[in-house]
């Protein structure tokens, strides 16, 4: 008998701590409706990005607790709203004693703001309950819902609602019908200047037509439309990360470099963005090997599960040709995984192009038969042409004598006596300098008339946590 | 006419290898096509097993267009006619995606469109399509003799190897089917550009009769007459024909430092500093 009292007294305890978990997440999800309230009257939407720097881990927080959701929604539409219907449907009634002596604030009209933040919760809520039929038939919804709004305040809220919209359709695999609704959405949101949600549907388009590798819409889309300059920077690294990817197999590698390299550098550098840190890193060495440099080792040290492309780099690094197919072959499924695979096999060319620089920079003069033997290749005609298109592309300096059948290498040039070094050096300059003006572009600086009010109505304190807010930016959609 | 004798009328033209009367006869065939609905395959037309019947009909007349466009030197016909057989391919209930089709009409118009993309040097274009073809299922690019033929022949492209590409195209019997010989001309012209491209960097001087056979072409033919094919067909402004060979010059002119872009980055940056301090 004394176990089932423990029993007793243990599930006492339980739920008393559920409870009081319980209240305090109905508690923040309340403070944050008043945080989104005074970004409406204020127009400030830092009080958005503060609210959603709390949205990660309010979102784990959310799927352990069933009954919030529906609380928070009872309390906060009437009982005759249409919206509370649906709602509670979606995510589960409550039971009757539960709603109980919390105020409810029935008699003001509910903000916009506030409504569509309810909406964004339901929806995360689902998709980590993996409700996803339901999440779905609440898109079309919530896409109607932020149809019959116009409010620059909303911005950054829908930002996000979209993002999810098209998550689930991309987790039912269900790619082609959004579309239209994506277009929409992205025409509306560039005609009223609402920078957010502009840069999260492009970059959600992309997503969309990459899935399908669908090339000619993505290039044909990144070429009509313009994006927004000011856009959170984890939009822009999804921007840069997806025209990497586009101009890489349109075979334009150094755009496709710069464009990875601003990915990696403008992503958070949380844990939460680690996964796209990664295949954007697998997508810069591939580039990088195209374009015929090796990648730092470090580069490998860094991250976990490198190996395919750290064979791969070995492989074309030491211009072994049969290495490079034994790999290829070993890694295929996580090339195709990573969605490389097709970057990768281009490489074959550039493993016989190392193979040739190698030879070329250890001897001065070789016969072509051993440069044919040397890099397995088929014969000696094939090597005389294979050579000579290494030649011409700039890969090695040296020239063929024909009649004797051997291949002599030019003297090095001293490259401090061409303008190599001055083009290098202008180019760093340019960066350094770009770089100082965009910083000095990026501060903030508030409006002369209004240095008094701000100084009064926003706390010292206040003003701190709203900067760490921005600073962080919103990081959450990494998680996927 | 009814669209069942047009269609009927185009399938024997095509079998009798008539093409100039099968382009006329397209037109109005499309037409019908459109009135009945059968021209785009939308989930609307495909649901019971009669619609889909009929569109195979129509995806079989696109294809006939697209054949007959190619072989009557209709180029942009034939890129028109791919772009709308490209919904075809690509619907689930037309064809089963999930399965490997291997050397089908399907694969053998894509190759085709994939050797149109090379022979006029679209290789960004081919790597486009590429791209869509190994990231689908029902394609196997190894096992299908009709696709990797473009695929091989792109990469010996890109490695210089171009003895297989030249084995490649000289016998008939490598071709997976006759349509094939139609860019064999306009391949082998683009080959021999690619080789005097090379070979102006790659050598100093080179005997005219080895420079032939680099190239290809016959040995009888005489040294003139040789020359001037080079000159109308390969911009070769700088090779210079004496003494039965071959000089190559070379412009060397990077070398100078250019002082007046100097003097320009300079003022630059010290227009920028200036702005800092």
């Amino acid at each position: 008998m004394a176990d089932t009292k423990a029993d007793v007294l243990m599930k006492d305890t339980e739920e008393e701590v559920n409870a009081s978990v319980f209240q305090d997440l109905i508690h923040e999800i309340e403070s944050s409706f008043s945080l989104l309230g005074k970004a409406a009257s204020s127009f400030d939407n830092r009080y958005i990005s503060k609210v959603f720097r709390d949205l990660g881990p309010l979102r784990r927080k959310l799927a352990n607790n069933d009954k919030v959701l529906p609380t928070i929604i009872t309390n906060l539409y009437p009982a005759n709203h249409p919206s509370r219907e649906y709602l509670l449907r979606f995510v589960g009634n409550v039971e009757k004693s539960e709603s109980m002596d919390v105020e409810s604030e029935n008699g003001q009209a509910i903000v916009p703001e506030v409504e569509l933040y309810v909406h964004l919760l339901a929806q995360v809520y689902l998709l980590d309950k993996e409700k996803l039929s339901e999440l779905n038939e609440l898109s079309d919804i919530v896409i109607g819902l932020m149809k019959s709004f116009n409010r620059r305040s909303l911005d950054f809220i829908q930002a996000k609602v979209w993002f999810y919209v098209c998550r689930v359709k991309e987790l039912l695999g269900d790619l082609y019908t959004i579309r239209p609704e994506l277009l929409y959405g992205l025409r509306t949101a560039t005609l009223r200047h609402d920078i957010e949600t502009t840069a999260s549907i492009i970059t959600l388009l992309l997503r969309n037509y990459l899935l399908c590798h669908d090339i000619n819409q993505a290039s044909n889309l990144v070429e009509k439309v313009e994006f927004p300059e000011n856009a959170g920077n984890a939009l822009v690294a999804r921007y840069y990360y997806y025209l990497a990817r586009i101009n890489a197999i349109q075979l334009d590698y150094s755009t496709a470099h710069e464009c990875v390299i601003a990915a990696i550098r403008k992503a958070p550098q949380t844990h939460l963005a680690k996964g796209f840190i990664q295949s954007a890193t697998k997508l810069s060495i591939v580039i990088e090997l195209l374009m015929g440099d090796i990648p730092a080792l470090k580069v490998f040290k860094e991250h976990q599960n490198f190996e395919p492309y750290f064979n791969v780099t070995r492989a074309v690094r030491l211009g072994d040709l049969k290495l490079f197919g034994e790999v290829l072959k070993k890694y295929e499924t996580n090339f195709k995984n990573d969605d490389n695979f097709t970057l990768v096999s281009r490489l074959r060319q550039n493993v016989i192009k190392t193979g040739i620089r190698i030879i070329s920079l250890s001897y001065s003069k070789i016969s072509l038969k051993d440069i044919c033997i040397k890099l397995h290749l088929d014969s000696e005609e094939s090597t005389e042409y294979i050579v000579s298109k290494a030649i011409r592309d700039g890969v090695i300096e040296a020239t063929i004598n024909h009649q004797k059948g051997y291949m002599q290498s030019n003297e090095l040039l001293d490259v401090y006596s061409t303008k190599l070094p001055q083009t290098e050096f202008d180019q760093r300059i340019k960066f350094c300098l770009s770089l100082h003006n965009e910083s000095v572009k990026a501060m903030r600086y508030p409006n002369d008339n209004d240095k008094q009010n701000v100084t009064k109505e926003v706390e010292a304190s206040e003003e701190i946590e709203l900067l760490k807010a921005i600073e962080e930016g919103d990081l959450d959609d990494f998680m996927d | 006419m009814s669209l069942q004798s047009l269609t009927a009328e185009i399938y024997s033209l095509f079998e009798k290898e008539k093409y100039d009367q099968c382009q006329v006869l397209l037109a109005p065939i499309k037409l019908e096509l459109i009135k009945h609905n059968l021209l785009i395959p939308t989930p609307a037309n495909t649901q019971t097993k009669d619609q889909l019947n009929d569109l195979k009909i129509a995806q079989r007349i696109l294809e006939i267009g697209a054949l007959s466009s190619l072989l009557t030197n209709n180029y942009s016909g034939f890129e028109n006619y791919f772009a709308q057989l490209r919904p075809f391919y690509s619907n689930g209930k037309l064809h089963n995606l999930n399965k490997v089709h291997v050397n089908t009409d399907a694969t053998k118009i894509i190759s085709l469109y994939l050797l149109y993309l090379l022979s006029q040097g679209l290789i960004s274009k081919f790597h486009i399509e590429l791209e869509i073809i190994y990231n689908s299922n029902h394609y196997d690019v190894e096992q299908d003799k009709y696709l990797a033929f473009p695929v091989h022949l792109e990469s010996n492209l890109m490695e210089g190897n171009y003895i297989k590409i030249w084995k490649l195209l000289k016998e008939e019997a490598n071709l997976p089917c006759k349509e094939y010989t139609h860019f064999i001309d306009t391949l082998i012209t683009a080959l021999r550009f690619e080789i005097a491209k090379s070979l102006e960097k790659t050598y100093e001087s080179i005997p005219i009769s080895n420079c032939k056979n680099l190239l290809y072409l016959p040995q009888e033919q005489s040294d003139a007459a040789f020359e001037k094919i080079l000159r109308d067909t390969f911009e070769v402004d700088n090779w210079r024909f004496e003494n039965g060979a071959i000089y190559f010059t070379k412009n060397e002119s990077e070398l100078q430092v250019d002082n007046e872009s100097v003097i320009k980055n300079v003022l630059g940056y010290a227009e920028q500093i200036e702005s800092i301090v």
